[in-house]
């Protein structure tokens, strides 16, 4: 608050919002003609064009406003919401969008499980501890 | 056992099947991803990020997205007693002819999910009070990038045929 220009709350507000939608409109005007044009191969390059310069811009680069400490939002979430307005807008008025519901819920329970159960996880695995110690070390 | 697994049709708006190979596919997406992207990050620098998106993205996309709808059999694939034969283990209602639910919100929540537990006891509810506005403009924004992708087939031109 009381910031000026790009520093400011609403200002990061908006560049998330282009961050979303650049990468909403991405994963959606190209992975399906991806997919219909090369098949599995299709899709795979599709998810290093779209999702891996998306990445690189959203949140290397930080368009989506994730600073240090607080939550993570991640770029699936405007990749979700892209996907059912797509499609809705896409067969207007036959889109029959009250069908995504139960999908739609198993996926943030599935989801949420897995977050769940990686937290835990990178408290015993290995690889996390060891990286922790690494840290804690350098500290 | 199919019997019995399709047996709650009408009342879950899926068939049970489709409930247990949807939470797991979502389940599956987020674990990898939340456990190996952050660790190749580090590991790689933004190389790691390009090598997650092809390896994570991609072949998860193949385990839970990939459907006889696009390009392979519009109609689908019909199965011998009706409906059609799903390939992907995240679920598309209606033949997959309603709108897209992507696999992106599995992982966004998972990604919520675990820094809100990595976060300490009492911050909690302050942190994702926080976060509730970043996750609204990042759906808005992505809301309207869909619509307007979704658009383009309302053009009306008549490109080779298509």
């Amino acid at each position: 608050m009381g910031k000026k220009g790009w520093e400011s709350r609403r200002s990061r507000h908006v560049s998330t919002f282009i961050g979303g939608a650049i990468v909403g409109s991405l994963a959606f005007g190209i992975w399906p003609e991806m997919w219909k044009s090369y098949g599995i191969l299709g899709g795979f390059f599709a998810a290093v064009a779209v999702i891996g310069i998306m990445w690189y811009m959203n949140h290397w680069l930080g368009v989506i406003e994730n600073r240090p400490g607080t939550l993570w939002i991640d770029q699936g979430l405007p990749i979700a919401g892209a996907g059912v307005a797509w499609g809705i807008v896409r067969s207007y008025p036959n889109s029959h969008w009250e069908q995504i519901f139960p999908t739609l819920i198993c996926c943030v329970i599935g989801g949420l499980l897995g977050g769940w159960a990686a937290h835990h996880v990178k408290k015993i695995a290995p690889g996390w501890r060891q990286s922790d110690q690494d840290q804690e070390a350098a500290s | 056992m199919i019997a019995w697994l399709s047996t709650y049709n009408a009342a879950l708006g899926m068939p049970p099947v489709s409930v247990i190979t949807t939470i797991f596919g979502a389940f599956c997406a987020s674990f990898a991803l939340i456990v190996c992207w952050p660790k190749l990050v580090q590991n790689f620098g933004a190389i790691g990020g390009f090598m997650a998106a092809a390896f994570l993205v991609g072949t998860f996309w193949l385990l839970n997205h990939k459907l006889p709808g696009f390009g392979i059999a519009p109609e689908g694939i019909p199965h011998p007693d009706g409906g059609s034969k799903q390939f992907g283990l995240i679920y598309q209602a209606y033949r997959g002819a309603c709108p897209w639910v992507d696999m992106g919100i599995a992982i966004a929540s998972g990604f919520w999910l675990d820094s809100l537990l990595g976060t300490k006891k009492g911050e909690r509810a302050a942190a994702a009070k926080e976060s509730v506005p970043r996750a609204l403009f990042a759906l808005a924004g992505g809301i309207f990038g869909g619509a307007v992708t979704g658009l383009v087939g309302w053009t009306g031109a008549n490109l080779f045929g298509y």
